[in-house]
């Protein structure tokens, strides 16, 4: 059994400020995710200027907040803020659904790309080798504040929570941070070094995903309101099932072209690519 | 602009692209519904049996008896009292205390969403089981009451 790192959830203070780990680790994750996003988009067959990547991820996070606290009401928890509506709006309070984030990522995506003439789908190959960063360090950072931790074990790698009783548990942000987080961040990274038929990154994120927090979710703790709810399957799981069905379909349809659009084309390398030409190929496909 | 799809399968007609995007799209919706209706059930239910344990665990009749039988005498009867209190079982037939004669590390076959109330070593004890039918963690649920939620 191991010993819990009693870390501080506050990393330090700025004046009176607290400055939590979690939302540290969020801002690190964003900082890393922007420059890799950038350094990325400068590859001629992406063509992403600076700004657009910018102008992306203020898509991308009001997605990311509104999709994961409306998933999170949804599925999780839905007959107390049914009772409470206005908790709904205190996200500081914690309930963030991954799966509903993702939902409103790819709105967010969809609505980026109508609004600059881009490919929703090329838009969402560019943005998805970047998510393992800060699904990993959002894992951590739930190690660190003691949340969402494994179920009750007696492997020499257990550890006692403090918010989970006296019994040793899994440490399953660990597990989540290793395979959604450095796993899946290396598959997409090696993958998407290439370029990929319209969809197929992104297709590919959805079936890894689906596959690393299913499996994952045997070790966790279920939620405390919801445990099991069918058979031995927790609701993580049951959400996870679509992305293991849908992500081979989406990318056998991907490498058939079905994703494939005029403006789409920025995915795919340009007929003679230029050396040095770095900026945005968008006007091109107007 | 060069395709990066596999040449030897046909592309897509712009009419199977939009029926394909459609069915996955409603596929993924119809997911959705359907798994907010069961969280939703499973809640209620869940937290009906978090109830039930949470009562039970203050309530139980603490101490060791002189031995098992007199032990699953006032087990029975207080169980019986804890049905009177909580006289609908919501998410499974029957009451929602049960007694379990067989001793508490027997394993329980009974219905899910059910407080199991048994004797070991000469004590009272006190397990539950959730909408699944699987054992939960009391000590978990012990550290947080209903309606904690995490």
């Amino acid at each position: 059994m191991l010993p819990y790192p009693d870390i501080n959830p506050v990393g330090f203070h700025i004046g009176p400020l607290p400055i939590h780990w979690y939302g540290l680790l969020e801002i690190i994750s964003f900082f890393i995710g922007t420059l890799w996003l950038i350094r990325r988009g400068r590859r001629p067959y992406w063509g992403w200027g600076k700004e657009q990547v910018f102008d992306l991820e203020f898509y991308l996070a009001i997605g990311a907040i509104a999709g994961g606290r409306i998933g999170y009401v949804l599925w999780y928890d839905l007959p107390y803020y049914a009772g409470h509506p206005v908790q709904i709006l205190k996200v500081w309070d914690g309930g963030m659904s991954f799966h509903g984030g993702l939902i409103g990522v790819i709105l967010g995506c969809w609505a980026y790309a109508r609004q600059h003439g881009r490919s929703t789908m090329a838009t969402l190959d560019f943005v998805a080798p970047a998510a393992p960063i800060g699904l990993g360090l959002g894992r951590l950072a739930n190690f660190i504040n003691d949340q969402l931790f494994g179920r009750v074990s007696h492997l020499p790698w257990a550890i006692i929570f403090p918010a989970g009783g006296p019994q040793p548990r899994q440490p399953s942000q660990i597990y989540e941070f290793l395979l959604e987080g450095v796993l899946l961040l290396l598959i997409l990274g090696l993958y998407s070094r290439k370029p990929r038929p319209a969809g197929a990154v992104g297709s590919l994120f959805v079936l890894g995903y689906g596959l690393f927090r299913f499996a994952v979710e045997y070790t966790r703790q279920p939620d405390i309101q919801l445990g099991f709810v069918m058979g031995p399957l927790d609701m993580g799981q049951i959400l996870s099932i679509p992305m293991i069905l849908l992500g081979p379909i989406l990318l056998w349809w991907a490498y058939r072209g079905g994703f494939e659009t005029p403006s789409s084309a920025v995915n795919a390398p340009p007929a003679q690519p230029r050396p040095g030409s770095g900026p945005s190929l968008r006007g091109k496909h107007k | 602009m060069k395709s990066l799809a596999n040449p030897d399968s046909p592309q897509p007609s712009p009419r199977q692209i939009r029926r394909f995007v459609g069915l996955a799209i409603a596929f993924a919706v119809l997911y959705g519904v359907w798994a907010a209706a069961l969280g939703f059930r499973i809640v209620i239910c869940q937290q009906a049996v978090r109830q039930h344990l949470w009562f039970a665990l203050r309530e139980r009749p603490r101490g060791a008896f002189p031995d098992d039988q007199s032990a699953l005498t006032v087990a029975t009867q207080w169980v019986a009292e804890l049905n009177a209190v909580y006289h609908t079982n919501p998410c499974a037939p029957g009451p929602a205390f049960r007694l379990l004669r067989s001793g508490a590390g027997a394993r329980w076959t009974g219905p899910a969403c059910t407080v199991v109330v048994g004797v070991r070593h000469h004590h009272v004890v006190v397990h539950a089981y959730d909408t699944q039918g699987y054992r939960m963690d009391d000590a978990f649920q012990r550290l947080h009451p209903p309606p904690r939620r995490l």
